[in-house]
């Protein structure tokens, strides 16, 4: 892969093009260690009502300077409580890149296509960079693009799964037919998933529960952010298709010859 | 006087400082969000504003998240 393969999103230079989402890490400790094992440069954070007696240290403080913090609306119902989270973490600081998710389901946590095209209608018009997290439809794409969206973040499988990539050919389409960068976002649940979704064509990579309910989450960092390098290459390299069996020897000379 | 912090009532003084309020609550060290009545109140702000019966408050951090 040549130097100069970077994800460019807002202006922004992008290299590692695998997001940390940082929820579920068993300690902050090991968010950090994981952010520095694999290179990361785009994790998600979420706001939530303050805890006032668990007075631990803010994840913030594991985040290291330049890594971009892309604040996600979780808990948002509608556009309107979308625009009121985003509102509050760029006054905090934080930044003006949201990854739009409104999820008004709590037993699949599908999000909610429509409000989240008019969050991200509201949330560009008000100068954020906007990120949304969809189920892969063309038409919802269509509608983002139009209403200035930064990216699309299709998920792969319900949030939380690893069930891997069940809407593959639905994002593939999203790939093909959308000139935006297509992030997949949620439900893979190995490496292997991460790199097929770059050999599709997909711009880059979010995973979180598989990493922070592995066994060893730094380890597990390193391997989707080495998967996904892999299968960028992969990409760039050009897939031959598949096709009917063919020799990889020479197909003469065999000593067997009379 | 009640006001109401994140969803619960909760008792303070008679034109109580929001900063004061903030710090008995988070800690001064820790990195508050806070929305007063549906607005966000800046940092610079909380040592200078007064509460009110029946303010709603929300004091929001940063959590790790997906």
């Amino acid at each position: 892969m040549t130097q100069d393969d970077v994800l460019v999103i807002a202006g922004r230079s992008i290299r590692n093009r695998f997001f940390l989402g940082t929820g579920k890490f068993s300690s902050r400790e090991l968010v950090g260690e994981a952010i520095r094992a694999a290179g990361i440069e785009v994790v998600t954070v979420a706001l939530r009502r303050i805890e006032p007696e668990r007075r631990s240290e803010s994840i913030l403080h594991q985040i290291p300077a330049g890594v971009v913090r892309l604040v996600n609306t979780s808990g948002a119902r509608d556009a309107q409580e979308a625009l009121r989270l985003a509102r509050l973490a760029r006054a905090t600081g934080l930044g003006d890149w949201i990854k739009v998710e409104v999820v008004d389901d709590s037993k699949y946590l599908l999000p909610d296509n429509d409000e989240t095209v008019r969050a991200t209608e509201l949330l560009t018009a008000d100068g954020f960079v906007v990120l949304p997290y969809i189920f892969p439809d063309l038409y919802i794409a269509r509608r983002l693009q139009r209403a200035g969206a930064a990216a699309l973040m299709p998920l792969g499988s319900p949030i939380g799964s690893n069930q891997g990539l069940q809407t593959r050919e639905f994002i593939r389409i999203l790939i093909a037919e959308t000139g935006l960068p297509v992030i997949v976002d949620a439900g893979l649940g190995a490496p292997s998933q991460a790199a097929e979704s770059m050999e599709m064509g997909a711009a880059a990579v979010l995973a979180n529960t598989a990493v922070a309910t592995a066994a060893d989450p730094v380890q597990m960092a390193r391997a989707f952010s080495l998967a996904v390098a892999a299968g960028r290459a992969a990409r760039l390299a050009g897939l031959p298709p598949p096709g009917l069996p063919s020799a990889s020897s020479p197909m003469s000379g065999f000593l067997t010859q009379p | 006087m009640t006001v109401i912090i994140n969803g619960v009532p909760v008792n303070v003084a008679e034109g109580e400082i929001l900063g004061k309020v903030i710090d008995a609550r988070c800690g001064r060290e820790r990195p508050v969000i806070v929305d007063m009545n549906g607005e966000i109140a800046p940092k610079n702000r909380w040592p200078e504003i007064r509460l009110r019966e029946g303010d709603r408050l929300e004091l929001i951090e940063v959590v790790g998240g997906g």
